[in-house]
């Protein structure tokens, strides 16, 4: 595909995309500004290609590697005989205990006989001819590609869009996340340049880490392994030619940039009506209407009028009885099941339905019989119509959600199309009823463009109805997988959407465009004006110059009412979204603090057994339940008060000791600290519907006063809220991760990946804001620091091993500059001390003493799993974790802790409250305090 | 039932999943040729429990009856005068020691189970006895599913049944450790509670661990089988995996995650998993035993030609293993001593008071208690 200077282009934007945060980025982040398709930076080529000197699986010697079966090793064939490296070989400590697998994914021999193997956890680890472990060093996302350069420096890549470029010595010379998609290994190009590509398009990397171009395109999404050498991405260095399946463009060709991820705050949303809806029409200019389910399948229509809400039954079975099952010929009223709701041709309202049939036997009860029915809402009371009965016998459906009738959800529905495809059909609405259309193949989509209405086939071609006809209507040349809906406000102005890719098609006057999106695309679009078009399921929305996905859209089904108002209906309701003024708070972009791979840490010597404090166990009685003897997660306001998770409630404990039941509805697997008491009686916390399945989705905010909690204004979207923490002074942060979860989730597109990771709030009445700037990790923890800055830790990927990452963000609300240092594992707590002092720890004994900007490393020599700390001055710092872990530090040393719990006990909550300090445990709560004299 | 016996092994990998111990001890056992055992120096008392025409009964001591054995293939209680059984037709007795108190047949409408073609139907195959209640688990399948559905019903202590089972836990086994009953899932699905005790406790399994950092889809566990359990509380518990290469790793919970503490050769079939009063595991691998004692896991010499396939106990010094056949055996803290049984037994039950039950399709037989034993 080769793209020129287009009059459209100088409505699309460049890509100022973002950086991981390793190096200061070149490449700024902000706003997206640029107006027409960049030119080329690079020269065209007159050098020869670099070329590949040998195997990379081969070693200068002639040895051999190879990854062996499922990942689990690596196998080394060397002069000196065979040997195996186990992923215990290929790493430092792993992150998690409990999560076991690493799998190799790459490999790579340096000259030096060194062999570089890149892992599914980011590790990319470096070992000598004696496979001895070198260094290693950690990435976001599975490593995809390593690639040695002409500079003798790799080239790494992972599934998550990182592009890194690091040295034979472990030392990250640069490093960029643009998008985060999965990558193409790197191709070099001309001039050192470093070319990767993914689903969304190319990205072109000068060797000193400037993004010299991107140029969109809409490549499969599985580009990232193409081995084919006709379709797999490829770059000839002596030509400058960049390929792939259905891609072919010169590097000093112009580029369309690819648009950034980071989203768009230009709406704000509120809740209209609580119930989930799956179908929504706008009637009139003051009337909507939605279809809702009750459980047990019962449908009511909801029509919206004069912000008054009205629910109106739907009859439950057909009004006739039928042969429902065929083996007893027993006549029943079937079942209705509704599909949708239209503007029905006659002015009123109709409901696309399905009298559903039992099973025959054998069949599975998605493929039961099925025939499609319309009912007509007259009044408040609905009823069936039998206009297309015949058509719809002949033609049965079935209860696949594959053969739901169709018609068009904007404007006036006149055309109604059934069936599946072998017998299906098209009815056209006339005064003197409907007349039948005939299609080729099954219309999968009616939709109203202007005057005309249009529908595409299941063999994605468009067609224009006329008369009773179906005229082809071409479609754009390029669409990676056929045309899948159609849309538009007129001729002039018509929308082609390709399959589930990150293009759309404009046709302005006749001439189309690709334009690329910010994220995959999914169903069709909704269009008020050329200027105001937005993504079926309301993700994304077209302003006339650019698309870009809308921080804070809820998922469902759009209508639109007027200029910028757009109506959502989904599963947790129906919502009203209008322009929004909100400023998202942006983490400036951050220094490292470390080079690359990390030295190993010193054992840490620990003192005498601590002394002058006495140490109780404590049970805490709670009126109407079980008396409170174990925790998971504690937490502490400003006045003292404590909140208390246990297994299966939220325990506030007052001044005087008194315990209270807050909740007892969380009963959570996980150990996140997701509550925040901001005194007695008063706090936020989050509330999870459920704990699997729908992960990065399940977590609502809630705020509690006196007592009682109700919704909070905001939502941490698409993540899942992971700490809550506060400075006392009205500066609280909230932090989610996208990458918990789901071991299938992590696996899917990362539509968030770069968007808001953090909520922040300046003040205690305040707003929270969404955070950008916060690099893509799976974050565990955060600290807020006196300044109203924070620290955040995690790790680089959702586990099961793989580099920590702990993330300084200074200053009020994070705004005065940002620091990030590696951990070598993954950390699990942290405390700010002060504005610039903090204390992280984390798996395999790890801990991190931020101070000043420098940090120091220390390594547990136990090796214990470290899960908590708390500090409440730099000579007071308390650390928890497994076997039995609990150590103080006094500013000199570190000193265990005799608490009576046993080595057994694993630590997962401390906090400090009026000088006590409460460790609690799954063993048991002990409270510590110095000894009086 | 021990689980161990009853579990159908299926290899439903196909998935990119790696295992990393890191610097754990793995656990070779020589099959050292058998030495003669002294014999068990406990008296075995034989039980009757016949099915009658109108139900079922324990026979006095001694008496004699043409009616078939009850088929019991399942045994726990909470005392010797409150046992519970479960016979092969679904039927839970409830015994006070020296007669049938209650008997509950298919108490939930459960349905029929077709042994012979692929598993289908309603197997129920373990009963397990809390505090609170007694447990019946099992679960439900059909001709095309791997893994079913639960099935599970609950008798209160106010003699209700709760049949509500849970479709995110197919239980492979359960467990009581006195006050909860902790029923574990396959690893079929991503939902994270894979541990679940009645109480509602509900934790992850090795590999699908409450970490405080969730799992990558290189760990997606759907080759991981959780083959033992035997759970001390919500802080404390054992656990054995084994992955798609057939290798076995033995964990312990902490309340958070599960170390994991040794790997057990590959190709090594588990078969059960019990805890003593000191925290240490006895495991039932290849036939043979293997000890940990809180620091190590050694094999204690005991042959796995004799085929020990199950272990409970009363203490550390009285531990009971079923063996080949009709065999079982007795640690007895310094040596292991053998016995002999009428019949081939499925399950055995350590009772509070010292005495071990065992029963099987063809018979039940208790032993003396411990204090009459040596």
């Amino acid at each position: 595909m080769k793209i020129r200077n287009r009059p459209i282009l100088a409505g699309l934007a460049a890509s100022s995309l973002l950086a991981c945060g390793a190096p200061p980025s070149p490449v700024k982040s902000g706003p997206v500004v640029s107006v027409k398709p960049q030119e080329s930076a690079v020269a065209t080529p007159t050098q020869k290609p670099p070329a590949l000197r040998r195997d990379p699986h081969a070693g200068p010697l002639g040895e051999k590697a190879s990854i062996v079966k499922w990942g689990i090793g690596v196998e080394v064939k060397a002069p000196a005989g065979v040997s195996i490296l186990e992923p215990d070989d290929l790493h430092p400590p792993p992150g998690d205990r409990s999560l076991l697998a690493i799998v190799v994914t790459e490999l790579l021999w340096l000259d030096d006989g060194n062999l570089v193997i890149g892992l599914g956890d980011g590790s990319v680890t470096a070992v000598d001819r004696d496979q001895k472990r070198l260094w290693t060093v950690g990435f976001r996302g599975a490593v995809r590609g390593l690639v040695s350069t002409e500079q003798g420096q790799i080239a790494v890549t992972t599934d998550a869009g990182v592009v890194a470029l690091v040295s034979p010595e472990g030392k990250v010379r640069w490093e960029r996340q643009i998008m985060a998609d999965d990558l193409t290994p790197v191709r070099l190009g001309p001039k050192g340049l470093l070319l990767v590509a993914g689903p969304r398009g190319v990205l072109a990397f000068s060797p000193e880490g400037e993004l010299v171009f991107s140029h969109a395109a809409s490549l499969p999404s599985d580009i990232c392994c193409d081995k084919d050498p006709k379709t797999a991405f490829s770059v000839d260095a002596s030509t400058g030619r960049v390929k792939a399946k259905d891609l072919d463009f010169g590097i000093d060709d112009p580029h369309i940039p690819i648009p950034s991820p980071e989203p768009s705050f230009s709406f704000s949303y509120e809740k209209v009506f609580p119930d989930g809806v799956f179908s929504l029409l706008a009637s009139g200019p003051d009337e909507l209407y939605g279809i809702a389910v009750a459980g047990d399948k019962k449908y009511e229509v909801v029509r919206l009028k004069d912000g008054k809400v009205k629910r109106i039954p739907i009859p439950q079975r057909s009004a006739r009885a039928e042969v429902v099952d065929e083996e007893t010929k027993k006549r029943e009223r079937p079942r209705l099941d509704i599909d949708g709701i239209v503007n029905g041709p006659n002015g009123n309202p109709w409901l696309l339905a399905r009298r559903v049939f039992d099973p025959e036997p054998g069949q599975m009860y998605w493929g039961a019989p099925a025939a499609s029915q319309l009912l007509e809402l007259k009044g408040d009371s609905v009823r069936e119509r039998n206009d297309l009965q015949k058509e719809f016998e002949d033609n049965p459906a079935t209860t696949s959600s594959g053969t739901m009738m169709v018609a068009a959800r904007e404007g006036t529905a006149n055309l109604f199309c059934y069936g599946y495809d072998s017998g299906h059909g098209c009815g056209l609405w006339e005064k003197s009823g409907f007349r039948p259309v005939e299609s080729k193949n099954k219309v999968i989509s009616v939709n109203r463009v202007g005057d005309k209405t249009m529908v595409v086939t299941d063999a994605r071609q468009v067609f224009r109805l006329d008369g009773a006809s179906l005229v082809p209507v071409e479609s754009p040349k390029g669409a990676l997988y056929g045309t899948f809906a159609v849309a538009g406000t007129g001729d002039a102005d018509r929308w082609f959407v390709s399959g589930p890719s990150a293009m759309v098609f404009h046709e302005v006057q006749g001439k189309t465009t690709p334009i690329p999106t910010p994220s995959t695309f999914e169903g069709g679009l909704v269009v008020r004006a050329p200027n105001d078009a937005w993504t079926e399921y309301g993700a994304m929305h077209w302003d006339g110059n650019r698309w870009s996905t809308i921080w804070g859209a809820p998922s469902g089904k759009v209508v639109l009412r007027g200029a910028n108002e757009v109506w959502v209906g989904g599963a947790k309701g129906i919502f009203r979204g209008i322009p929004s003024s909100l400023t998202p708070v942006r983490v400036p972009a951050a220094k490292s603090a470390d080079e690359g791979a990390l030295a190993e840490a010193p054992p840490l010597t620990l003192g005498a057994t601590l002394a002058g404090y006495a140490v109780a166990r404590t049970s805490l009685v709670v009126k109407g339940g079980e008396p409170v003897t174990k925790g998971k997660r504690i937490a502490v306001a400003r006045d003292g008060t404590i909140w208390l998770e246990t297994w299966d409630r939220l325990v506030e404990v007052d001044a005087e000791g008194k315990a209270t039941l807050l909740r007892d509805d969380e009963k959570r697997i996980s150990f996140d600290r997701w509550f925040f008491p901001e005194a007695r009686g008063r706090g936020i916390l989050s509330h999870r519907e459920r704990e699997s399945e729908a992960f990065n989705e399940r977590d609502t905010l809630l705020k509690l006063e006196d007592g009682k909690t109700a919704p909070a204004d905001v939502l941490l979207l698409h993540q899942d809220v992971v700490a809550i923490d506060g400075n006392g002074s009205g500066v609280t942060w909230i932090l989610g991760t996208t990458g918990a979860g789901s071991p299938w989730s992590a696996k899917s597109s990362r539509p968030f990946e770069l968007a808001p990771h953090a909520l922040v709030r300046a003040e205690d009445k305040g707003k929270f804001l969404p955070v950008l700037g916060l690099p893509s990790a799976n974050f565990v923890d955060l600290a807020v620091s006196p300044d109203g800055g924070a620290f955040f830790v995690g790790a680089l990927n959702a586990g099961p091993t793989g580099e920590g990452i702990l993330f300084h963000a200074r200053g009020r609300l994070g705004a005065e500059g940002a620091t990030r240092y590696r951990a070598p594992a993954t950390l699990f707590g942290v405390a700010a001390i002060a504005n610039d002092e903090a204390w992280a720890v984390g798996a395999a004994g790890a801990i991190l003493h931020v101070k000043g900007g420098g940090v120091t490393r220390y390594t547990l020599p136990s090796g214990e799993w470290l899960r908590a700390v708390v500090g409440s001055g730099p000579n007071d710092v308390w650390i928890g974790g497994d076997g039995g872990t609990l150590i103080h530090w006094n500013g000199r040393e570190l000193q265990p802790v005799d608490h009576g719990l046993g080595a057994h006990a694993a630590f997962t909550g401390l906090a400090i409250s009026r000088g006590t300090l409460w460790a609690v445990s799954p063993s048991g709560i002990v409270r510590i305090a110095k000894s009086r004299g | 039932m021990i689980a161990g016996i009853h579990r159908q092994f299926r290899n439903l990998s196909g998935c990119l999943v790696g295992i990393v111990v890191a610097a754990l001890p793995s656990i070779a056992f020589a099959d050292t040729p058998p030495e003669p055992l002294p014999k068990l120096n406990r008296k075995i008392v034989p039980i009757s429990i016949v099915k009658t025409k109108t139900g079922f009964v324990h026979l006095a001591e001694g008496a004699k009856s043409n009616d078939p054995p009850a088929k019991i293939i399942s045994v726990h209680g909470r005392s010797a005068t409150d046992l519970w059984f479960l016979t092969e037709d679904a039927v839970l007795l409830h015994d006070d020691g020296k007669r049938i108190v209650d008997r509950y047949v298919k108490p939930c409408g459960w349905g029929e189970f077709n042994r012979e073609f692929n598993g289908v139907g309603t197997h129920v195959f373990q009963v397990v006895t809390d505090k609170d209640a007694v447990h019946v688990i099992g679960e439900e399948r059909n001709a095309n599913s791997r893994v079913g559905s639960e099935v599970y019903g609950s008798l209160g202590k106010d003699g209700k049944w709760s049949c509500k089972g849970n479709s995110a836990i197919v239980p492979a086994l359960a467990v009581s450790g006195g006050d909860t009953t902790w029923r574990v899932g396959h690893n079929m699905d991503n939902d994270a509670c894979r541990i679940r005790a009645s109480n509602g406790f509900c934790t992850s399994g090795p590999r699908w661990a409450p970490s405080f950092v969730e799992p990558v889809g290189d760990t997606v566990d759907m080759g991981i089988h959780t083959v033992a359990l035997w759970m001390l509380g919500v802080d404390d518990g054992f656990a054995i995996t084994m992955d798609e290469a057939w290798r076995g790793s033995l964990h312990r919970f902490n309340g958070v995650t599960w170390a994991p503490i040794a790997k057990i050769d590959s190709n090594t079939r588990i078969s059960d998993l019990w805890a003593d009063e000191e925290r240490h595991a006895w495991i039932v691998a290849g036939g043979a035993v293997l000890h940990y004692d809180g620091r190590t896991v050694k094999s204690m010499g005991f042959a796995a030609s004799v085929g020990a396939r199950a272990v409970r106990g009363t203490g550390a010094r009285d531990v009971f293993f079923l063996g080949d056949g009709n065999m079982i055996f007795q640690w007895d803290g310094a040596r292991f001593r053998e016995g002999q049984l009428a019949f081939e037994p499925s399950d055995l039950w350590a009772a509070p008071g010292g005495e071990v039950w065992f029963v099987g399709p063809d018979g039940v037989a208790v032993t003396a208690p411990l204090s009459e034993g040596h």
